[in-house]
């Protein structure tokens, strides 16, 4: 059997999600037949246990629940971004801006996008804007604090995690600004060259220098 | 058509006075010829048509020249005498061979100018140009050609109507006689390239002769005199720079040294510069030294500056690079257990039960140049390992995960319809199709895997090429480091190459060397 075709159509109906996997994933939330309400309910306890990491145990099924809330998620993750920007609990920082991995939306971007070039906002935080910004251009890019910070001397880093799977997957929230590249690019080249940012934010925004949109994002690239 | 000829013919006078010259005098030998030139015969029915001709090579042998004695030249026959050798281009020539003769002990090996001066022509093909004095074969009679460094490369002097004046350096002169060989012609130069190398003459064409066919015949019957005149002129001591090699290989060390072509006269102040071809950015280099070296991994222009005998000097030679050549990459495919997807309690589709990526390496090959004229430049010296091909596989497909547990079989049936769409999974469904997912990733091997795939794109593309060429200046890196940069390079070049190639988007059309679905055989239940 072969239900491929059958199940993006589905999976595209439902708007739950751009699925730029080549074609082959079965989307199996899909599958499942969820209806508007579950969906809501999952996205309401997901958007909890980001927020608050309550309930524990939720906590790994929120960090990939959240990101197919699509624009609500991303409003909440926005918030969420800006509200932080004085942390320096990474572990915070992390789940909260996790959810660009998948999702890609407009709030959240503008949101790191202003962390990023805020002064008074902690290392820390603008680490992980770095991260947001640049999942933006790479979804599906594994990467952690250290390896953005890098703060530890002789420690290999990288700056574009995994590269992304041929399994792209992508849930569109609000759209981004259309210059989001370039700005990303150029936010990126400013503090990375400017010596009185701390160490890690320019360490951070190097990697954003050369960044490129993954070819996997151009339509001509989606099946 | 009928065929007519025309009798060229002319009588030429070749006289060298020399001069007494010694090192640091400048001195002037010159040569005058004065050609005569007398035209016979007839065109009658000739072409109207003025498209562009190929001019026959002429047939005419090389005269003798004896130097430093009045020597008078035999009139050679000239070999195109028939107006229907095709178009019949040269009513009004001169065919003059040799057209010079050059003496040989050159005192301290200076330089020397030869100054032809064409007059009453309307183009030559010689040119001016600076010919690396290194290179002059060391004895004999030079013939024209590419590899003869006496070639007038910078070809074409428009002269109009006007008379005209090419000059060639000729360096280390050979104690035998050197032969210069020019070409000056009406026509379209390019036309006449050919002959330049084959033949190794002097042709001079009468002013205005660029007209169709009739107009030549006009000449017919006339005389026409010309006069080619050779200055040999001795020059000051040059500044000459040799490097070597002149085309290396990246990372090849190359040594470029500045001296004096007059042991008489020293070099002072000396500099250096390199000006790359990527940056087009000058950067200076040590100052006082007759020699640079390093080695090299980025084409460009080695400049040094001196003074000679009080005058400030300076000359280039320009270092082309040659890209190594590296084997292809290949692949290291790696299963590396559930990796970086969703946990199985998020699992919401295919996706997030397998999926496979190139990795970044972790360490790329370095090297920055510390001498020399690529001071400051980064590169790889080195090939790249092979690429990392990480396939994860979901601990979902795990028995008695979370999500094998809720494969409890049954019949999905369409929520709209009612019809039923096929059957949902059990649990002992679930190693043969992480089995097919293993394969549609890559891990086990196959032709239509996503590793297969890249393999293919490896094969075809050579991203090696693109990354042998990688350098960077230092300057350039700002807060990068170079290992930061050529991530950056990597992830367009290999990543990205691999990814976007069209055969890896999932097709059931044409699967040969492209991806195919994964294909079940049964509905999977999601865990929500």
């Amino acid at each position: 059997l072969n239900f491929w075709l059958q199940e993006i159509r589905m999976w595209k109906r439902l708007s739950l999600a751009v699925l730029a996997i080549l074609g082959a994933a079965v989307p199996l939330h899909a599958q499942a037949e969820p209806d508007s309400v579950k969906l809501r309910n999952d996205c309401r306890l997901a958007v909890q246990v980001t927020l608050t990491g309550n309930p524990a145990p939720r906590r790994e099924w929120a960090r990939w629940a959240i990101m197919r809330c699509g624009a609500e998620g991303g409003r909440v993750i926005a918030q969420a971004i800006r509200a932080n920007k004085s942390s320096s609990d990474t572990a915070l920082l992390n789940r909260i801006t996790w959810p660009a991995f998948e999702l890609r939306d407009g709030n959240v971007f503008l949101a790191a996008y202003e962390v990023l070039g805020d002064k008074s906002a902690t290392p820390q935080a603008r680490v992980f804007a770095v991260r947001t910004l640049l999942l933006a251009l790479r979804p599906n890019s594994y990467l952690t604090y250290p390896d953005l910070a890098d703060e530890t001397g002789g420690r290999q880093r990288t700056c574009y995690g995994s590269g992304g799977s041929f399994h792209l997957v992508v849930h569109p929230g609000t759209p981004l600004p259309p210059d989001y590249d370039v700005r990303v690019r150029e936010i990126g080249a400013r503090l990375a060259a400017d010596a009185s940012e701390p160490r890690a934010v320019r360490r951070a925004a190097a990697c954003l220098i050369d960044l490129r949109p993954d070819p996997l994002l151009d339509g001509s690239s989606r099946r | 058509m009928a065929r007519h000829a025309v009798a060229v013919s002319f009588h030429a006078w070749f006289g060298i006075m020399r001069t007494p010259s010694h090192a640091g005098a400048r001195g002037w030998k010159a040569g005058i010829i004065a050609v005569l030139v007398t035209m016979s015969g007839g065109c009658r029915d000739l072409p109207t048509d003025s498209s562009p001709a190929r001019l026959a090579p002429p047939e005419a042998g090389p005269a003798r020249i004896v130097f430093g004695a009045p020597t008078e030249l035999e009139p050679v026959p000239v070999g195109f005498s028939d107006c229907l050798v095709e178009p019949c281009y040269f009513p009004g020539s001169l065919l003059l061979t040799p057209v010079a003769a050059l003496p040989a002990d050159r005192p301290n090996g200076e330089r020397v100018r030869v100054r032809v001066r064409v007059e009453g022509v309307v183009r030559s093909v010689c040119g001016p140009g600076s010919l690396p004095y290194p290179d002059i074969p060391p004895t004999g009679l030079n013939p024209v050609s590419r590899d003869n460094p006496l070639y007038p490369f910078f070809e074409q002097v428009g002269f109009g109507n006007r008379a005209g004046e090419v000059s060639v350096w000729v360096g280390r002169l050979p104690s035998s006689v050197v032969k210069l060989q020019m070409v000056a012609h009406s026509g379209d130069v390019a036309e006449y390239e050919g002959i330049t190398r084959r033949s190794g003459s002097v042709f001079v064409y009468r002013s205005g002769i660029s007209l169709p066919y009739s107009d030549y015949c006009a000449f017919n019957e006339s005389t026409q005199r010309a006069s080619v005149t050779f200055e040999v002129e001795e020059q000051d001591a040059q500044l000459a720079l040799a490097c070597g090699p002149m085309r290396p290989e990246r990372g090849d060390r190359v040594r470029c040294s500045a001296r004096s072509s007059s042991p008489n006269a020293a070099l002072s102040e000396i500099s250096w510069s390199f000006t790359d071809s990527i940056r087009s950015t000058e950067v200076q280099g040590p100052v006082g030294d007759s020699a640079w070296a390093g080695p090299i991994v980025v084409s460009g222009a080695v400049r040094v500056r001196a003074v000679l005998n009080g005058q400030p000097r300076d000359t280039a030679v320009v270092l082309a690079v040659q890209p190594r050549q590296w084997n292809k990459l290949r692949l290291d495919v790696n299963e590396l257990g559930h990796g970086d997807l969703p946990s199985v309690d998020a699992v919401a589709h295919f996706s997030n039960l397998a999926h496979s990526h190139v990795d970044s390496l972790v360490r790329y090959p370095e090297g920055k140049i510390s001498e020399g004229p690529n001071t400051g430049w980064w590169w790889l010296p080195n090939e790249l390992p092979r690429i990392p091909f990480t396939v994860h596989i979901s601990d979902a497909w795990n028995r008695g995960s979370a999500f094998a547990r809720l494969q409890t079989g049954g019949t999905k049936v369409d929520p709209v319809t009612g019809n039923k769409l096929g059957p949902y999974c059990r649990a002992s469904d679930l190693p043969g199709m992480r089995t097919a997912a293993r394969r549609h990733e890559g891990s086990l091997g196959g032709s239509t895997s996503h590793a297969s795939v890249a393999r293919d794109w490896l094969r075809k593309e050579s991203p090696e090429d693109s990354l042998e060429q990688a350098v960077r200046y230092q300057d350039d890196l700002g807060a990068q480091t170079f290992q930061d940069w050529i991530r950056g390079v990597y992830l367009r070049v290999v990543n990205d190459g691999i990814r976007a190639d069209p055969d890896q988007r999932h097709t059931n059309e044409s699967p040969a060397g492209k991806v195919p679905p994964a294909e079940f055989p049964c509905y999977l239940r999601p865990w929500n």
